[in-house]
């Protein structure tokens, strides 16, 4: 059986939302908990940060999941979360039943850089609740 | 043997509208009693004394709001309706099974559902809830 984990990648790169968006993120760039700080950027990470019972019959589950864009710059970064808050819709996805999707939260951390510092990306955080059954 | 702790595995609700039906997604459910008390104190005496008198009992379930599901909006018209078309009342029950076996206790009574609430709120999900006033003998399984 999938793991939410996996749903929830299944979720991001379903249909083309993100990898045909501006800028374009490829499915290979979506990935769970890191991304490596050489590979190639825009790219989206996620986390399921928790799992409870939502329910005490019917088996309805509900987790907290964050998703991360990164790019260059925060107007890129900005334009893949609004892409995100698209891709974050209910539906069955690896044969996990998403139910509900609640956007909580979003923030912004731009790009820093500066002389003899490392320019770090721009971050934008989406945090969702998301109710869901096997 | 002492009283032993246990996690709920599942609660559903049973009623019987003129079809059995089982709902399911319930948030919490309860059983409330109600014994009044009838006082026999006499006049000389300083301590107060009871008797138990009349009893009720309610039943109060909380839920996802769904009305896709049949059973779902099958309860909601049984709320709105009171009794079935003929009269009859409707049954109620409200049965937990345990996490460590496969015990499972039940409540069950004609019933009068006489409160419904659907509550809907920024950054969460709708929610029904509704309490059921319990009729005549109620039955513990």
């Amino acid at each position: 059986m999938a793991t939410i984990e996996q749903a929830v990648r299944t979720m991001l790169i379903s249909g083309t939302t993100l990898s045909a968006g501006s800028p374009s993120v490829p499915d290979a760039r979506v990935t769970h908990g890191y991304r490596l700080q050489d590979s190639a950027l825009p790219a989206v990470t996620y986390s399921v940060d928790t799992r409870e019972d939502a329910s005490v019959s019917g088996g309805i589950q509900q987790s907290q999941i964050t998703v991360t864009a990164i790019a260059d710059t925060s107007e890129d970064a900005l334009a893949i979360a609004e892409n995100v808050r698209t891709a974050l819709a209910a539906g069955t996805y690896s044969s996990i039943a998403i139910q509900v999707v609640i956007i909580t939260n979003q923030s912004l951390q731009p790009e820093v850089f500066g002389i003899s510092d490392e320019q770090e990306p721009a971050q934008a955080v989406t945090n969702a609740t998301i109710y869901w059954s096997t | 043997m002492p009283v032993t702790a246990q996690p709920t595995r599942s609660v559903v609700f049973k009623f019987n509208d003129g079809t059995a039906r089982t709902l399911t997604g319930l948030i919490d459910a309860s059983v409330t009693w109600n014994v009044e008390t009838i006082e026999t104190t006499e006049l000389a005496s300083v301590d107060k004394t009871f008797i138990p008198g009349q009893r009720s009992a309610t039943m109060q379930g909380s839920c996802y709001y769904d009305q896709s599901d049949a059973v779902f909006a099958a309860l909601e018209a049984a709320v709105k309706a009171g009794a079935q078309a003929n009269g009859t009342p409707f049954t109620l029950t409200v049965e937990w099974q345990y996490t460590s076996s496969t015990l499972v206790s039940s409540y069950t009574a004609n019933c009068i559902f006489t409160s419904w609430t659907v509550s809907a709120a920024m950054l969460d999900t709708v929610k029904a809830s509704f309490t059921a006033q319990l009729s005549g003998a109620v039955a513990i399984a």
